[in-house]
């Protein structure tokens, strides 16, 4: 009772917790997940022009000027992983033991390290985001299928990526492939990767998941690459 | 929360394999009130004549187990039993559809999964030896209905909806026996959905404070008497 109470109050003085990002995009979205999952009050701010976050203001809040950051009482975070961690912890969606622990960390820094640049390639450059030629395209799409293999094997045999309950892992991996799946990945990807498939609709299936993204749609025809 | 103290029954047989074929039905219901957070008092009946008493036909006239009883009056059928738990833990689906999924899944296992199970476990505890024959044909029964779960866990990671229900938890129990005794390495490869669900539901906290750690079989048991 006291925790809502706090949060009533907070709604009226302050949010206790803020997050500046864009307004739709994987980061933010898995940040505003898990603090879903931590009952965590977090106020979202929300830059539309890149020269938001450039400028000195924002500089003290992340002297690299980039999104996500995540003003908490105690002071700022970037790295969207990191805010991922500080939330999750919150959540307790960190694993079960130290060895759940370590696995979640590990998913979420492949995420980070093999994921994020190929399949952001792919995404931001269907969108129009960037542009890049046709032989990088490809490469990129070779890079996520080999990806989205050692997945799918993986999750043949187990139910969610660490331990066997829901993480941060499962929320941060399928919030980032959430564009791809509803838009890019069509029936012949979903039918080379089954237990990939099960996943991922079991996970963006969860009410809390469902409440930021809206609810899973099949992608039918994938959308082709702007010219 | 209400507490209620409800007796229980069923049957223990002392024998190298102490849990009896009707316990799996009994711990399946033991497994939800965990779930449900209500108490349940077990009460162990040593001797299957126990359930031949005029005492114990007014509670049940079939004079089976597994019975609940509760503040409001006694209950047979296991089924039965776990729909009743499955309502107060809210582990029976999210909207009507997921329920009659539950509903769908809890039935099958009572006329396709467990009547081969059932022979087994009976068959190696001595109760009801059968020959090689009827060995073979339940086994392809067994195996033949694995398979359709398996084909739907290829798909779903749960039974009904997006978590854990009471349909995963009962079908479990269903299978934890086999897991342990019947199922090795080479059968569990041709069902690598089956396994990944049951070692996700059988470690699920409440499943692991009933039934323990699953140790999965290593070598097939055979018969014995």
């Amino acid at each position: 009772i006291r925790d809502r109470y706090m949060g009533i109050q907070a709604r009226f003085i302050n949010m206790t917790h803020k997050l500046y990002s864009t307004r739709y995009g994987s980061r933010q979205n898995k940040i505003l997940i898990l603090a879903r999952y931590a009952n965590v009050e977090v106020e979202h701010v929300i830059f539309t022009k890149l020269e938001d976050f450039k400028t000195p203001e924002f500089f003290q809040k992340n002297p690299n000027g980039k999104i996500p950051v995540l003003e908490t009482p105690q002071g700022f975070l970037f790295e969207s992983q990191a805010i991922a961690r500080y939330l999750a912890r919150q959540a307790n969606l960190y694993g079960h033991s130290v060895y759940e622990q370590a696995q979640v960390d590990q998913w979420l820094d492949w995420d980070t390290t093999e994921l994020s640049p190929p399949l952001g390639t792919l995404v931001y450059d269907t969108f129009g985001r960037i542009t890049v030629d046709q032989e990088q395209f490809s490469q990129a799409w070779n890079r996520v299928r080999g990806l989205l293999k050692i997945l799918d094997n993986y999750l043949l045999h187990h139910s969610f990526l660490a331990g066997h309950s829901i993480t941060a892992a499962d929320i941060a991996i399928a919030s980032n492939l959430w564009f791809a799946f509803t838009f890019l990945f069509d029936e012949k990807v979903r039918k080379a990767n089954p237990s990939l498939t099960r996943w991922f609709q079991t996970v963006a299936s969860q009410p809390q998941f469902t409440e930021i993204w809206g609810r899973v749609r099949i992608c039918r025809q994938p959308l082709k690459q702007l010219k | 929360r209400i507490i209620k103290l409800i007796s229980f029954f069923f049957f223990k047989q002392k024998t190298a394999y102490e849990i009896s074929a009707c316990l799996v039905g009994s711990e399946m219901c033991i497994r939800d009130s965990h779930y449900a957070h209500i108490e349940v008092d077990l009460k162990v009946a040593n001797h299957p004549s126990h359930f031949r008493t005029e005492e114990f036909l007014k509670l049940n006239p079939n004079g089976k187990v597994p019975v609940l009883e509760t503040p409001q009056g006694v209950l047979f059928e296991s089924n039965a039993i776990v729909r009743y738990f499955a309502r107060q833990a809210s582990l029976y689906g999210t909207n009507d559809y997921e329920q009659s999924i539950v509903d769908q899944w809890l039935d099958w296992d009572i006329t396709e999964l467990e009547p081969p199970m059932n022979l087994l476990v009976t068959d190696l505890l001595g109760w009801r030896p059968i020959n090689q024959e009827q060995y073979n044909k339940i086994w392809s029964d067994l195996l033949g209905s694995l398979k359709i779960l398996d084909g739907h866990l290829l798909k779903h990671t749960f039974l009904s909806g997006y978590n854990i229900t009471a349909a995963d938890i009962s079908l479990v129990c269903s299978l934890w026996l086999g897991f342990a005794n019947f199922f090795d390495e080479k059968v569990r490869k041709q069902f690598p959905s089956l396994t990944r669900w049951f070692l996700t539901v059988a470690n699920q906290p409440n499943v692991l404070r009933v039934w323990g750690r699953v140790k999965l079989c290593q070598e097939r048991l055979k018969k014995k008497y």
